[in-house]
């Protein structure tokens, strides 16, 4: 107790003087002995099982339906969508290292040239357009399934965000991500770190709230409530209007910025998506 | 001048209290447009727009303003549009406290 | 800043003087109008987090709501935590009710008055 307000002094001490971030790492160890300290219980894996982590009787209801995966129909249009050639005679692996297969481990990533982030599905909208074709909507429909799939084939493998230090635009939107992710919006005055921060592990209604570390793992997600696969953006558009606030646009600056924070606090888990939630 | 507060206070608070009665109202006199309210609404939301942070429910509110104006139900449609305004200025209000406020949420 | 807040303090107290000295008698039918804004999910919404006798499938994500007399003697305690429980603590969770406008006056009151039967 007494060494924990020793480095709250400690911290903050740091704070007043570099008011602007602690680093990406710093920032990752706090999250991991939070929830750790949280949930002594959870193996660290088992955090990109979101609420599943702990609440059992909402666990065995997903295991069963882990059974005949809601996801599995989404992995599968998704393999056609990426096998097949565009007009141009190019295909979606011309486009990725590893053709694509087992790269989502490294989505979102800083592009310095372009100055911005690109998460996994901008960058199939990217390869689209770079091969004449139109880009699909972001958050449902081909462009998830496409994203299944390269998720699918990336299981297992562990996230590994970079935030380069010593790119200035990196570390920038690095730190705006977590801005936005503390930030108080919408009517009823929520920041994401209000509930999945100060509430994880708490219920809303009959709901159980996730932690942020394993909040990126898993995407895109099968969703009972949507009754379809969906991207991260969709839900962070969902959980905008859960707070009454207009949500941003899909890949917006915003929400690739927290999608980049996000995904770097999970680094070290394994990915595990597509997955179902309820 | 301390005096001067608390006579300030007290009458505040009457007109706080009188906003518990159901009208609290300002544009209900007659003299105030549908026009400048409706447009007075639509400049703050731009605001909050701009700020990237537009509640949910404040468009829908300046709409149904429209319609109730259209339907020749004036008072409610400068209600409707002054309820527009006050969010969308509440949420403005907010983004600009939360670009120095955000870091009162980070525990740790 | 200052004297803004004080302002604000003494309009506070004052008020809760008036609210008192203002006070009517409770009626049956304040009460249920309350409760009925408290437990619809569009309005107070107030179950997503509070246990509330009478209630289902209420959350934990804030405190029972309990024993709500002893807790708030003052009536105008209990609605200045609805209206805006930044005050007393800025990095509450709960919604600021009137600062926000999420419930009109007229609504709050209704609500502190079935609260504070609890």
């Amino acid at each position: 107790m007494k060494k924990s307000i020793l480095s709250l002094c400690l911290i903050g001490g740091i704070f007043s003087v570099l008011p602007a971030v602690a680093g990406p790492e710093e920032d990752r160890l706090a999250m991991v002995k939070y929830y750790s300290d949280r949930f002594p219980d959870v193996p660290m894996q088992e955090f990109a099982n979101g609420l599943y982590a702990f609440d059992q009787s909402a666990r065995e209801q997903w295991i069963e339906m882990e059974d005949f995966p809601p996801y599995e129909i989404a992995i599968d249009d998704g393999q056609v969508l990426f096998e097949t050639p565009f007009a141009n005679g190019k295909s979606y692996a011309d486009c990725f290292d590893n053709g694509g297969i087992g790269v989502k481990q490294d989505y979102p990533y800083f592009d310095a040239d372009a100055g911005e982030v690109v998460t996994l599905e901008l960058a199939i909208n990217q390869c689209r357009e770079a091969n004449g074709e139109k880009a699909l909507a972001y958050m449902i429909g081909e462009l998830a399934e496409i994203a299944a799939y390269m998720a699918y084939t990336s299981r297992g493998n562990e996230f590994a965000i970079q935030v380069p230090l010593d790119s200035p635009g990196a570390v920038a939107a690095y730190s705006a991500g977590k801005q936005f992710f503390y930030t108080r919006r919408g009517q009823l005055n929520f920041a994401c770190s209000s509930c999945h921060i100060q509430s994880a592990g708490l219920n809303l209604r009959a709901d159980r709230l996730s932690t942020t570390l394993g909040q990126a793992t898993h995407w895109p997600v099968y969703r009972s409530k949507w009754g379809e696969i969906g991207t991260i953006q969709k839900r962070f558009a969902e959980c905008n209007s859960q707070v009454w606030a207009k949500p941003l646009e899909a890949q917006s600056v915003e929400y690739r910025n927290l999608e980049y924070f996000l995904s770097y606090i999970s680094n070290g888990l394994e990915l595990n998506g597509p997955a179902s939630r309820r | 001048m301390i005096g001067k507060y608390v006579f300030l206070a007290m009458g505040l608070a009457i007109v706080a209290g009188c906003g518990l009665q159901p009208s609290r109202d300002r544009s209900a006199s007659p003299t105030v447009s549908f026009a400048e309210t409706y447009a007075a609404a639509e400049a703050a939301l731009a605001k909050a727009a701009a700020s990237r942070n537009v509640w949910s429910k404040t468009e829908g509110l300046l709409q149904q303003s429209k319609i109730a104006n259209d339907e020749g139900r004036k008072e409610d449609a400068i209600q409707l549009a002054n309820e527009a305004r006050m969010q969308a200025e509440l949420a403005l209000t907010q983004a600009i406290s939360q670009e120095k406020d955000w870091q009162e949420n980070v525990l740790f | 800043m200052r004297p803004i807040l004080m302002l604000s303090l003494l309009v506070l107290l004052t008020s809760s003087q008036y609210a008192l000295a203002d006070e009517v008698p409770l009626n049956e039918d304040a009460i249920e109008r309350g409760k009925a804004i408290v437990f619809a999910r569009s309005r107070g919404n107030c179950l997503a987090c509070h246990a509330i006798k009478g209630g289902d499938l209420a959350g934990n994500y804030g405190p029972p709501l309990l024993l709500m007399k002893a807790r708030y003697p003052k009536r105008a305690d209990l609605r200045s935590k609805i209206w805006d429980a930044s005050v007393r603590e800025p990095t509450t969770r709960m919604p600021p009710y009137g600062r926000h406008r999420i419930l009109t006056e007229d609504e709050i009151d209704l609500v502190v008055d079935f609260i504070h039967t609890l």
